[in-house]
């Protein structure tokens, strides 16, 4: 059994004891010449030369593969909803909350739009008249009464504003297929699922007199299918950081959001993407970023009430790119670095690995060896922890 | 060492965060006091903290019913200027009802308590127990409010209701309003609890169910042909509690196009509403939430007088 070292990475590698089939003057001059031939090529860029030359089988298929990075994140959201009600008569008694298109006129009767956030529908008919004046029924113990806050109050939204913000929490899982290329470039496809936990929203004016909106819903999801764009701006030793922009469609749960009255907008993502080489072919991710999307509600009779909805995100995940080249079927071959073996199952030259793909594939000496468990935490300091 | 500095300085800060307002009671108390000692008052304090003089006593008066009925004077503790007042000249005594924090200053509440009638009392709140920190133009913040009030009567509800009926067969009397011939079309009819009816334009003779939306135009005045309310076009669903009970009972006897004239006892309406004092505070307390906004409407035990017309049924 014949073994090759050859290392296709950064700097060529010839271990030259392995070739003994050369006399010395031979291997001599064959050594340079593969060196110089391997340098030369990695100049150039032309590695696959080599492979042609000494006729080393390669996958195709891999060596597409790898040129893509899978990419699997999850992590924290945090969006900011905010509404805009201009064009609306704006109407809270002590049972509820209700909107009206202010071309609508408006008598003593109020007959209004609910859940304007993801469903409206007609609300009830109510008088607008304050359930605190005559002829409503008197309060018990009238004085300071909580239900007190709970008054009537009407205001048309182009004169008055007011509008209602909050913030949900989610949980975002994205899955990310990119070509890298240049280097330094690289464009792909990706699908987000978010689990978003929603919450009441704040008035953004009368505190005091208007009650949070309680969406009707507690949780929706968002799906979002993008293409990505990204650049590697700046790389620190096995730190890279890469600026990333998504443009996709998102899309709201269905069963939450009505979605034959909400038009969603396309979405952008800015982010930067933080990854830390563990190896050729894995690295960890942590990646801030932010959503920059809105959708609009349709009211019948009304203009489309927008809703701010930017969102930031912070994942953490992996990213793993598939080898080019398999491991050694060989279960005697204790060889750490890349090299060239005949393939005991077709007899081709072919080129493996001595590493599974979360390790360096060439690695300097102790670069692999971890320290085992058995030598953290309360062993640190012993000499023999067993 | 470091500990124990640290633990100093969390000491500090955490007392730092103790309420001002125990601080600010503490100050009204020793001011209110001080102006007990040094005009030689004997004084007690309610549970809740009210200070009570004696005056004018009454032991063998009368020390049994929730309604009072009073002349006061308000003056700021301080500085002795009258803030305001309701004696013997300016009319009947004034109504307010005890125990059903329908009273504002509710120290004023706490203060009347145990006083009997025909004795005056000298009542001093803290600021807490007075207008707290709810600023209006007549009563500034931060100002120790000193009662006097002397109490005329107290009375039950029930003796109210009947006094408030004789009110109203008084008023029908003197406005002929049995006499069909001058006040068409049907003499007034009692009806439940004190309700009184008369029919003064005829219907088309449909009438309401409960559960109806009814549409009627009213006008509401007190025995005293005060204007304190009118509406036209207002609708409402019929029995479902959502208006005073007085005017469901009378809407109720009524046909559709038809008009009416109703008598509704303070108990069919807003009882003792609430007594606010100084009068002039209230649209100011309304609008910080203190009250309701029927106070600035109805006082505590007014007969209200609707006149009505009961426009559609649906």
């Amino acid at each position: 059994m014949k073994f090759w070292f050859l290392t296709l990475h950064s700097k060529p590698y010839i271990n030259p004891s392995s070739i003994s089939i050369f006399d010395k003057t031979a291997n001599l001059r064959r050594l340079l010449t593969i060196v110089c031939l391997l340098t030369t090529l990695q100049v150039m860029g032309q590695n696959a030369d080599v492979y042609e030359k000494y006729n080393i089988y390669r996958s195709p298929v891999k060596l597409i593969l790898n040129k893509f990075s899978w990419t699997f994140t999850t992590g924290y959201g945090r969006t900011y909803y905010k509404q805009d009600l201009s064009g609306y008569y704006f109407y809270q008694d002590r049972n509820g909350q209700y909107i009206l298109p202010n071309t609508e006129t408006v008598g003593t009767q109020f007959q209004g739009y609910i859940n304007w956030f993801n469903d409206p529908s007609l609300g009830p008919e109510v008088p607008v008249r304050n359930p605190f004046d005559v002829p409503f029924p008197n309060l018990t113990n009238p004085v300071l009464n909580p239900e007190l806050l709970n008054a009537q109050f009407f205001a048309n939204t182009d004169t008055t504003e007011i509008g209602f913000r909050g913030i949900s929490h989610g949980i975002p899982f994205t899955l990310q297929l990119h070509y890298n290329f240049l280097e330094k470039f690289r464009v792909g496809l990706g699908y987000s699922w978010e689990k978003q936990f929603v919450n009441e929203l704040l008035p953004t004016n009368y505190q005091g007199v208007i009650r949070p909106y309680q969406p009707n819903i507690k949780s929706t999801r968002y799906s979002r299918f993008y293409g990505t764009a990204g650049y590697k701006f700046y790389e620190y030793y096995n730190h890279l950081f890469v600026a990333e922009l998504q443009l996709g469609r998102i899309r709201s749960g269905p069963k939450e959001f009505n979605q034959s009255v909400i038009k969603q907008s396309m979405y952008f993502n800015l982010g930067v993407s933080m990854e830390k080489e563990l190896s050729e072919y894995f690295r960890i991710i942590v990646k801030p970023s932010i959503d920059i999307k809105s959708y609009k509600v349709s009211v019948p009779g009304g203009t489309e009430i927008r809703h701010g909805q930017p969102t930031l995100f912070l994942q953490v995940g992996i990213s793993i790119n598939i080898p080019e080249i398999p491991r050694s079927p060989i279960s005697n071959d204790h060889i750490q670095l890349k090299h060239v073996i005949t393939d005991p199952e077709t007899g081709r030259l072919i080129e493996v690995r001595g590493q599974p793909i979360t390790k360096w594939q060439n690695p300097k000496v102790g670069q692999n060896h971890r320290k085992l468990f058995r030598y953290k935490r309360k062993n640190k300091k012993k000499l023999n922890p067993y | 060492m470091k500990q124990i500095i640290h633990l100093f300085v969390l000491v500090i800060l955490l007392s730092g965060c103790g309420s001002d307002d125990s601080d600010v009671s503490s100050l009204d108390k020793d001011t209110i006091e001080q102006y007990l000692s040094d005009n030689n008052l004997a004084f007690s304090t309610t549970s809740e903290g009210a200070y009570q003089y004696e005056i004018i006593g009454n032991p063998t008066g009368n020390n049994s019913g929730d309604v009072f009925s009073i002349y006061y004077t308000l003056s700021d503790l301080e500085t002795g200027v009258v803030i305001d007042s309701y004696l013997v000249g300016d009319g009947d005594p004034i109504k307010l009802k005890r125990s059903a924090s329908a009273i504002f200053p509710q120290g004023l509440d706490y203060g009347l308590a145990g006083i009997r009638e025909g004795e005056t009392y000298g009542i001093i709140l803290t600021q807490s127990l007075g207008y707290r920190d709810f600023n209006t133009n007549t009563v500034p913040l931060g100002t120790l409010l000193h009662f006097e009030v002397e109490v005329i009567t107290r009375e039950t509800e029930a003796n109210i209701a009947s006094d408030e009926d004789t009110q109203i067969n008084s008023y029908i009397t003197t406005n002929n309003l049995n006499n069909t011939t001058l006040n068409p079309i049907d003499a007034v009819v009692a009806l439940a609890n004190g309700i009184y009816y008369k029919r003064t334009g005829a219907g088309n003779g449909t009438t309401m169910a409960v559960g109806d939306s009814i549409t009627i135009d009213y006008s509401g005045t007190l025995l005293d042909n005060t204007s304190f309310d009118n509406l036209s076009g207002f609708k409402y669903k019929f029995g479902s509690g959502n208006v005073i009970d007085g005017l469901d009972v009378g809407v109720k006897e009524m046909e559709q196009g038809e008009d009416a004239k109703l008598f509704i006892p303070s108990a069919q309406a807003y009882s003792g509403s609430v007594r606010v004092i100084p009068e002039a505070t209230i649209d100011e307390l309304v609008t910080q939430f203190v009250v309701p906004d029927y106070v600035a409407r109805v006082k505590p035990y007014e007969v209200l007088v609707f006149d009505v017309t009961l426009q559609t049924i649906h």
